[in-house]
C-alpha cells in the first residue's frame, strides 16, 4: 500500500497554515482557503474557530454562513468537537430552527440580537450574512460600528458581491474558505448594467476580493476524503484543472456490494455503479417536456431497485460495513419541476419520497452521500442554455458520492453541444468563466461514454 | 416556460389568434400617456432620421421631425432639438413639486405632483431613447462640445433617468407596448418574435388561413428603431438629394428634397405610432389589477427624486454605477421583482393557476381544521394560538415540509407545512392565526396556499462607506486619479448623491446611472 494521506495530519498543518497568515495579515487582509469537494473544509473552520478563540483569551470570532442550514451545521460540529468553546447562534426574526432549540445548552446562546449582554459573552458567534448585515446595519444606525478582529465566512464562493459589501466593514480581517467549482451565487435581474466592473454586485464576494486584493494567501486542501478514486478522476480534471486534488482514500476501501437478484435491467446498472463506481444510463433520443416521465420514473426504478438489494457499504469510516439505507441515497436534478416528478414517480413505487433526498443541485451543495442518481440537465432538451451547461452546477451533481453515481440521460446531448456553442456576449474587462461549461460537460459526457449500462 | 404558458402557446397557435394570459391588466396606463417612435439611421449611435410623438389617437395630430440627412449635425440636430423642445415641455409641469406634510414625525416634504408616462413600440426604442440618445444628448453644451438648446440638455437629462427607472421590475414610466402586451397575450410564436409590435398585433387580431406569410409581411415593418435595410435602400437616394443640395446651397432644392425625404419617413412613423396607440387601447380595454396603484406610487416617488434634483439645475449622471450604488440598485430591483411576483398572484387569478400548475401552490379540500392548537414557538417563552389545517390535495405540489405559504384570500397569513404526503398536507399558521380563526374555513371548503413568502420587513441601511474589501488597498490621494474627459460625474461625486430605493414616502434620494 502507498502512503495514505492522513487525515487529522493534514487538517492540523492547514489550521496552522491559516492561522499563522492570519496573524501576519494586517488590517483589510484576507486569507483563502479553497477546498474541492469533500475536502474536509467544514473540519477546518471548525479547527481554525477553536485555534483562534482559545489562544487569545479576548479572542472573539464572528462566523458568517450563506444560509440557516449552513449556520446550524457548523454550531452543531463546534459543539460536538469543542464543547468548551462558548458559542452564540444568531438568528432572525422567525426564530431559531428546530435543531438549534434541540441543541440548547449552557454553551450555546440562542439569541436575535447581536448587542446582548449573552451574545457579547460569546467567544464565537454565528450567524448568516443577512442577519450580519442587520448587525451593522444596527450599529451604524447607533452612530458607531465596532469592529471585529477577524471573522470566518463559511461557503464564500457562494456569497456574492453585495452581500460581502454590506457586512466587510464589520470585520478588520477574513478568513474566507469555500469551493470554486460548486454552483455561483445568481440574480434573477439582468446584470448587464454592470459587467466588467471589480465591484459588480452580482459577481461572487471572491471575485471581487480577488480583483482588489489580487495578493491576498490562498491555500488550497488538496484531498478529497469523500470522493472514491473513480470520481476524483474526472472531477478533478473537469472542474479543478488547477487545483489538483487525489482521493484520500484507495479504491480498496470503498465498496459498495449488493446482494445478488435475479436479471433486470436496474440491476445490470446498479451492479456497474457499485462495481466501476460509475453508471450512464442512456435513454432514446427524443424531445421532451422539462419533467420528462421516462427519466423520472427510471431514477424511481433504480432508487427502488437499490434500496430492494440490501447493498453494504464498507469504507474507511466503517471497514466492517454497514446496511445503506434510504437516507445514504439522494437524487439530483437541475429544476425542482424534475425533483417533484422524481418524488411522484417514486411514489408510486411505494417508496417514501421523504426517506430519500430528492432536490436540486443548488440545495445539496456541500451534502454527501453515499449514492447519488443525477438527471442529466440536458436529457430531452432542444437547446443547451447556460442554465443546463454551467459547470459549477454539473460538479456539484457529479461530487456528492462516497461510493457511487449513477447518471440518466437521453441519447443526442453530444449533438446538444456541438449544435450549441457558447454563443453568450462577451463584456469587456468581465474575467471568463472558469472552468468553461461547455468544455466541463463535453468531458463529463466522454467519461459517461465509458460507463454505459442499461 | 411553465406548462400553462405552453399550453397557451399552442393553443394561440392552433386557433391562430393570441390568448390572454392574465384576466386583469399589470401595467398603469395614464388617460393620456406620451406615445414616441422613432428610426434611427443605421451605423449611427444616435442619429434619428425621424421621430413622431404625440398624446392623441391620431397620428395624424402628432407631431413629428424629420431629418434630411442625419449625418449632418446641422440637420440632426434640427430634428432633435424639435423633439427635446416639444419633450422638455411636456415633462415640465410633472417637476412641479408641491409641499405636503409627512406622514410620520411631522414636517414637511416635497413631491411631485405627478409622474409622466411615455410610451414606446418595443424595448429596442426604448433603450435607443434612454441609454443611446439620452446618453449623447445629457451633456452637449458643456466643455467644447456642440452648443445646442436648453431644452435639448433637459431632455438628455430626463431620457437619462428613464432609461435607469425603466430597469426597476414593475414599472410603468417608460412603457415598451411589446413588453407590456406580451405580459398579458400569449402568441404561438417564440418570444424573440413577440418583441416584434407588428406580429405581436396581428397575433392578437387573430390570422389569417395563410398565416405564416401574412406574418411574414408584416414582420418588416418593425417599428423602429432600426429601419428595414429595403426601406432604408430606397431612402438612400433621397437623402442623397437633400445632402447634394445642402452642399450646393441651393435653398429652393433642399426644401424640395427635405419633403421628399418626409413623405417617405412619415408614413412608417405613422404606422409606428398608430400601431403603438391600439396597443395601448387593447391594454386599456382590460380592467387594471389592484396593485397597479400601488406600484405607480412607486413609480411616482422615483420621480420625485428625479423632479427635485432638476429644481436644482439639470440633473448630471455617472457613467458607472459606484459599488454601494451597485449593491443597493441590485437588491432593490431584485426585491422588487420578487414583490411584483407576489402581488401579480394575489391580485390575479390567471398568474396563480400558473403557479398552480408549476406545483407552487398548496390547493385542495379542508379535512380538518384545529384552532385551538397552540405551541411555543421557536424563540418565545410563551405558547400562542398555531391553528393547524388539513388539505387533501386535488392537484400537485412541490412544496414540501418546512417550507412557508400563504393563504390566498388573505395572505396576511402564512403557514408552514408541518408534513405532506401525496394526498394530505398538514400546515400549521404562523402569522395572522387570528385572522385565520375569524375566517370562515370549514372542512369541505376549497382552499388555495400559494408558496411565496417575500421579505416585507424592513431592509437594512446600505453600508454608508465602501468597506475594504470592495476597494484597492491604497488611501485614493487627491488629483490622483487617471485624467477622464468625460463631463460624467466621478465616482467621488456620485458619491455625494444619495442613493435611490431608500426612498421611503418620507425619504429623498437621488438618481444617476
Amino acid at each position: 500500500m502507498s502512503e495514505r494521506p492522513d487525515f487529522s495530519e493534514i487538517n492540523e498543518t492547514f489550521t496552522r497554515k491559516v492561522v499563522d497568515d492570519l496573524a501576519a495579515t494586517g488590517e483589510d487582509g484576507a486569507v483563502l482557503v479553497e477546498a474541492p469537494p469533500g475536502a474536509g473544509k467544514s473540519s477546518l473552520a471548525v479547527s481554525v474557530t477553536e485555534e483562534l478563540v482559545t489562544a487569545d483569551d479576548g479572542f472573539r470570532l464572528p462566523i458568517v454562513t450563506q444560509t440557516n442550514e449552513q449556520a446550524d451545521d457548523i454550531v452543531r460540529s463546534l459543539r460536538r468537537k469543542h464543547p468548551h468553546v462558548l458559542v452564540a447562534r444568531l438568528h432572525g426574526s422567525k426564530g431559531p430552527s428546530p435543531a438549534m432549540v434541540a441543541e440548547l445548552s449552557p454553551g450555546l446562546v440562542l439569541d436575535t440580537d447581536h448587542e446582548s449582554a449573552d451574545v457579547q459573552r460569546a467567544q464565537v458567534v454565528v450567524a448568516t450574512a443577512r442577519k450580519w448585515e442587520f448587525v451593522r446595519s444596527g450599529q451604524q444606525r447607533r452612530g458607531a460600528i465596532r469592529r471585529y478582529r477577524a471573522a470566518l465566512i463559511d461557503e464564500a464562493y457562494q456569497m456574492r458581491s453585495d452581500a460581502l459589501l454590506g457586512i466587510a466593514g464589520l470585520f478588520e480581517r477574513i478568513v474566507c474558505v469555500g469551493d470554486p467549482g460548486q454552483l455561483d451565487p445568481f440574480t434573477t435581474i439582468d446584470d448587464a448594467h454592470w459587467k466588467g466592473l471589480q465591484h459588480s454586485p452580482s459577481r461572487t464576494a471572491m471575485g471581487t476580493l480577488r480583483a482588489f486584493h489580487p495578493g491576498i494567501a490562498t491555500h488550497q486542501l488538496p484531498t478529497s476524503w469523500r470522493l472514491p478514486p473513480s470520481a476524483t478522476e474526472i472531477v478533478a480534471p473537469a472542474f479543478y484543472p488547477f487545483a489538483s486534488f487525489e482521493s484520500g482514500t484507495l479504491e480498496e476501501q470503498r465498496k459498495l456490494e449488493l446482494e445478488p437478484s435475479a436479471r433486470s435491467a436496474e440491476g445490470a446498472v446498479l451492479e456497474r455503479a457499485a462495481a466501476d463506481g460509475w453508471a450512464y444510463v442512456e435513454l432514446p433520443e427524443r424531445f421532451t417536456v422539462r419533467t420528462d416521465n421516462e427519466v423520472a420514473d427510471r431514477l424511481a426504478r433504480l432508487v427502488a431497485g437499490l434500496l430492494r438489494r440490501g447493498a453494504i457499504v464498507t469504507d474507511e469510516l466503517d471497514p466492517e460495513g454497514r446496511p445503506l439505507t434510504a437516507g445514504d441515497v439522494a437524487v439530483i436534478a437541475a429544476h425542482n419541476d424534475q425533483v417533484h416528478a422524481v418524488r411522484y414517480a417514486l411514489n408510486e413505487l411505494g417508496v417514501d419520497p421523504d426517506s430519500l433526498v430528492v432536490s436540486t443541485a443548488n440545495r445539496v451543495q456541500g451534502r454527501e452521500y453515499d449514492v447519488v442518481f443525477v438527471w442529466h440537465p440536458l436529457a430531452g432538451r432542444r437547446d443547451a442554455t447556460a442554465f443546463h451547461l454551467e459547470a459549477g452546477r454539473m460538479c456539484v451533481m457529479l461530487s456528492r458520492h462516497r461510493h457511487a453515481c449513477v447518471v440518466v440521460g437521453r441519447a443526442g446531448a453530444h449533438r446538444l453541444l456541438d449544435e450549441f456553442p457558447d454563443s453568450d456576449p462577451v463584456f469587456l474587462d468581465e474575467p471568463e468563466k472558469f472552468p468553461d461549461g461547455w468544455e466541463a460537460n463535453a468531458k463529463v459526457l466522454d467519461h459517461l461514454a465509458g460507463f454505459r449500462a442499461s | 416556460m411553465s406548462l400553462v404558458d405552453l399550453i397557451l402557446t399552442a393553443e394561440a397557435a392552433e386557433s391562430r389568434s393570441a390568448v390572454r394570459k392574465t384576466a386583469f391588466r399589470h401595467v398603469h396606463l395614464d388617460e393620456r400617456p406620451l406615445i414616441v417612435v422613432a428610426f434611427n439611421l443605421s451605423g449611427e449611435a444616435a442619429a434619428p432620421i425621424g421621430l413622431m410623438w404625440g398624446t392623441g389617437s391620431s397620428a395624424d395630430d402628432a407631431d413629428f421631425a424629420v431629418s434630411g440627412e442625419p449625418r449632418n449635425r446641422e440637420s440632426r440636430f434640427e430634428a432633435i432639438n424639435a423633439f427635446c423642445d416639444d419633450f422638455t415641455r411636456h415633462l415640465s409641469p410633472y417637476l412641479r413639486l408641491e409641499t405636503v406634510p409627512k406622514r410620520r414625525g411631522g414636517g414637511f416634504r416635497q413631491v411631485a405632483k405627478a409622474a409622466p408616462q411615455i410610451v414606446v413600440p418595443n424595448s429596442a426604442t426604448r433603450s435607443y431613447l434612454g441609454a443611446r440618445l439620452g446618453r449623447s444628448l445629457r451633456y452637449l453644451g458643456l466643455g467644447e462640445t456642440h452648443e445646442v438648446p436648453e431644452p435639448t440638455q433637459w431632455a438628455g437629462a430626463h431620457l437619462s433617468w428613464l432609461a435607469e427607472h425603466s430597469n426597476l421590475p414593475g414599472q410603468s414610466v417608460f412603457v415598451a407596448a411589446t413588453e407590456a402586451l406580451a405580459d398579458h397575450y400569449a402568441t404561438g410564436q417564440s418570444a424573440l418574435e413577440n418583441a416584434n409590435l407588428a406580429s405581436l398585433l396581428a397575433w392578437i387580431d387573430g390570422l389569417p388561413d395563410d398565416a405564416l406569410a401574412m406574418l411574414e409581411s408584416v414582420e418588416d415593418s418593425a417599428y423602429g428603431p432600426v429601419p428595414n435595410p429595403e426601406w432604408e435602400a430606397q431612402l438612400e437616394p433621397l437623402v442623397r438629394a437633400y445632402g447634394d443640395a445642402l452642399r450646393a446651397g441651393d435653398k429652393e432644392a433642399e426644401q424640395r428634397a427635405l419633403d421628399e425625404v418626409e413623405k417617405a419617413v412619415r408614413p412608417k412613423l405613422a404606422e409606428a405610432y398608430q400601431a403603438t396607440h391600439r396597443a395601448i387601447e387593447i391594454l386599456r380595454k382590460i380592467p387594471p389589477a389592484p396593485g397597479v396603484a400601488e406600484r405607480w406610487g412607486t413609480d411616482e416617488r422615483s420621480w420625485t427624486t428625479h423632479a427635485i434634483r432638476a429644481s436644482k439645475g439639470i440633473p448630471r449622471f455617472a457613467r458607472r454605477h459606484d459599488p454601494l450604488r451597485a449593491a443597493r440598485a441590485l437588491q432593490q430591483w431584485s426585491a422588487a421583482a420578487e414583490r411584483l411576483e407576489t402581488q401579480q398572484a394575489f391580485d390575479d387569478p390567471l398568474v396563480l393557476a400558473r403557479l398552480d400548475a408549476e406545483g407552487r401552490c398548496i390547493t385542495g379540500v379542508v379535512e380538518e381544521v384545529d384552532r385551538q392548537n397552540s405551541e411555543v414557538k421557536p424563540g418565545n417563552s410563551r405558547r400562542s394560538s398555531v391553528p393547524l389545517v388539513d388539505v387533501r390535495l386535488t392537484g400537485p405540489t412541490r412544496l414540501l415540509a418546512g417550507e412557508r405559504a400563504r393563504l390566498v384570500t388573505d395572505k396576511r397569513i402564512a403557514a408552514v407545512v408541518r408534513w405532506r404526503d401525496e394526498e394530505t398536507v398538514r400546515l400549521a399558521v404562523m402569522d395572522a392565526a387570528r385572522a385565520f380563526c375569524d375566517a370562515p374555513i370549514r372542512p369541505g371548503h376549497e382552499i388555495v396556499f400559494v408558496g411565496l413568502d417575500p421579505w416585507e420587513g424592513q431592509d437594512p441601511w446600505g453600508p454608508n462607506e465602501v468597506p475594504w474589501t470592495h476597494r484597492d488597498g491604497e488611501e485614493p490621494v487627491d488629483g490622483d486619479a487617471p485624467p477622464d474627459d468625460s463631463p460624467d460625474m466621478s465616482l467621488d461625486e456620485l458619491a455625494a448623491v444619495p442613493i435611490v430605493g431608500i426612498v421611503s414616502p418620507d425619504d429623498v434620494g437621488g438618481v444617476v446611472l
